[in-house]
């Protein structure tokens, strides 16, 4: 704080002890004999406040004007040598600040002398409050702003880290209970069931149902299906070949296949069947009588359902509760086995496969309810 | 209709120093008995006022008041302190109400004649 204050007192008495009081108030006090050795010293002591004793040569009024003359915004204390209020209030209105009465103490000149130099504050500090409060404003707009990217941070993150993920679900019961065949489509997945003849195209996502085509004539007991055409084995030993149109009109027939084949799947180049009662695998010419190439013995223990890609057959055996990966030249050799955790389930019995872009899709009868699920292809 | 004689708070002066000859000056007789003291008054209604002072006075001290509001000159208003709140500075502000309803007739007419001009 700029301290300096002028004294104008011409006692040498007065001197020693306002000089003692203002040391004792940290004041740097600057002491002239008169207003003439005041206001030649006044520019370059530049002092905050001017303390006037009262009732010395000039009076303390002309010294109020010429000092306000010099400086009209300084603040003037004429130092009272009694208890004067009315001519207090007169220098007041002459334009004293205030007046300090005797006898004068530090008690006295404290409340003064502090008044003073906060008086003597420039216009600078009065804009610097002004500053300081809206520097305040935007410092805490600031702690706020960060506070809150904080918190939204940290419950971001939090939800992120701890919240559980929403898992897709990789198993779906389904609303009829006889699955048979499994056919995977761009985005949904169509499903047989020989009980109540019909094809439901379910939604991959949540596997709601999209579209049902019953089949009156046939009793579906697989399904297979290619790029243009979807194959349907009946329970009568024929397997249709039908257009994928919305109504799957039949294409072509075979003849009756002894035994009734029950699983069904087109590698691409060629047509494979399987009877899960004797365990044979027959490979097949793609045509639309699908005649046979050749017979192999499932080397698994019980094969309960089988399908294609074009690499490998698949085969959900039952006995070894895996799933079995075989080579599309020689099914006769089992080239590894994948335990399937849904075997777990003693009834389940797994009586459609499918596979496609490295997922194989299941369906099968679980007690009195029916599921569909996938896994992802063994590697 | 109060009229201030500066802004309300004596620090204030400081934001507005070029107005501090506004700021009424007050002699402040406390009793018969001792030298009067002055201040300032820095808010003046009919009814109420509030004066700055750096001589201590109690709570609930009955003052009596001479000022000057434009012509007019007032002597002795009676009043009572209703509130002291000492500042960083020790300086006083006083929060008085006046007694004499007889009294803030003229003050109110001054206030009135001063708000005209």
């Amino acid at each position: 704080m700029f301290n300096t204050i002028q004294i104008i007192c011409a006692s040498e008495k007065n001197r020693t002890i306002l000089r003692g009081i203002f040391k004792t108030l940290g004041a740097d006090a600057v002491f002239s004999n008169d207003l003439n050795d005041a206001l030649s010293v006044f520019e370059k002591a530049r002092p905050a406040a001017v303390f006037i004793v009262d009732g010395e040569e000039p009076p303390a009024e002309i010294q109020l004007r010429e000092l306000r003359r010099v400086a009209p915004f300084i603040p003037v204390i004429p130092l009272l040598k009694r208890r004067d209020a009315t001519r207090a209030v007169g220098l007041m209105k002459a334009g004293a600040l205030d007046c300090a009465q005797s006898p004068w103490t530090e008690e006295e000149l404290r409340p003064l002398y502090r008044k003073a130099l906060k008086l003597s504050g420039t216009v600078i500090e009065l804009d610097s409050s002004a500053l300081k409060r809206r520097r305040r404003a935007l410092t805490l707009l600031l702690a706020a702003f960060f506070a809150f990217t904080g918190f939204a941070g940290g419950l971001y993150y939090g939800f992120n880290k701890y919240s559980p993920v929403a898992r897709q679900p990789h198993s779906f019961y389904l609303p009829y209970s006889h699955p048979t065949g499994l056919v995977i489509k761009k985005d949904s997945v169509v499903i047989s069931d020989w009980y109540s003849q019909g094809l439901y195209e379910h939604n991959t996502n949540n596997f709601g149902i999209k579209k049902v085509t019953s089949l009156a004539e046939v009793t579906p007991v697989a399904m297979a299906a290619s790029q243009d055409a979807l194959w349907l084995a009946g329970a009568n030993g024929v397997i249709e070949k039908r257009l994928l149109d919305a109504r799957y009109s039949v294409a072509s027939k075979t003849a009756v296949f002894k035994p009734t084949p029950d699983s069904v799947c087109f590698d691409g180049l060629y047509f494979w069947t399987a009877d899960s009662r004797t365990g044979t695998i027959t490979k097949r010419m793609p045509d639309d009588a699908l005649g046979m190439i050749r017979n192999f013995k499932y080397p698994g223990r019980k094969l309960s359902a089988l399908t294609c890609d074009t690499r490998f057959l698949w085969v959900a055996d039952s006995g070894l509760r895996g799933l079995a990966k075989l080579s599309l030249d020689d099914p006769e050799r089992i080239i590894s086995v994948t335990e399937l955790d849904v075997y777990a389930s003693k009834t389940l019995k797994i009586t459609a496969m499918a596979s496609k872009n490295g997922t194989i899709w299941f369906a099968g009868e679980d007690g009195d309810k029916a599921l569909a699920f996938y896994k992802d292809e063994p590697k | 209709m109060p009229v201030k004689t500066g802004t309300k708070r004596w620090p204030s002066i400081k934001m507005n120093r070029n107005k501090a000859d506004h700021f009424i000056p007050v002699v402040i007789k406390t009793s018969l008995d001792l030298p009067p003291l002055w201040g300032r008054l820095s808010f003046l209604s009919p009814d109420e006022a509030e004066l700055v002072s750096h001589f201590e006075l109690p709570e609930g001290r009955v003052v009596a008041l001479t000022f000057e509001l434009g012509r007019a000159a007032f002597e002795d208003i009676r009043a009572r302190i209703k509130k002291a709140l000492r500042d960083s500075d020790g300086y006083y502000n006083y929060s008085l109400s006046f007694l004499d309803p007889a009294q803030s007739g003229p003050i109110k007419s001054a206030i009135a004649e001063g708000s005209a001009r």
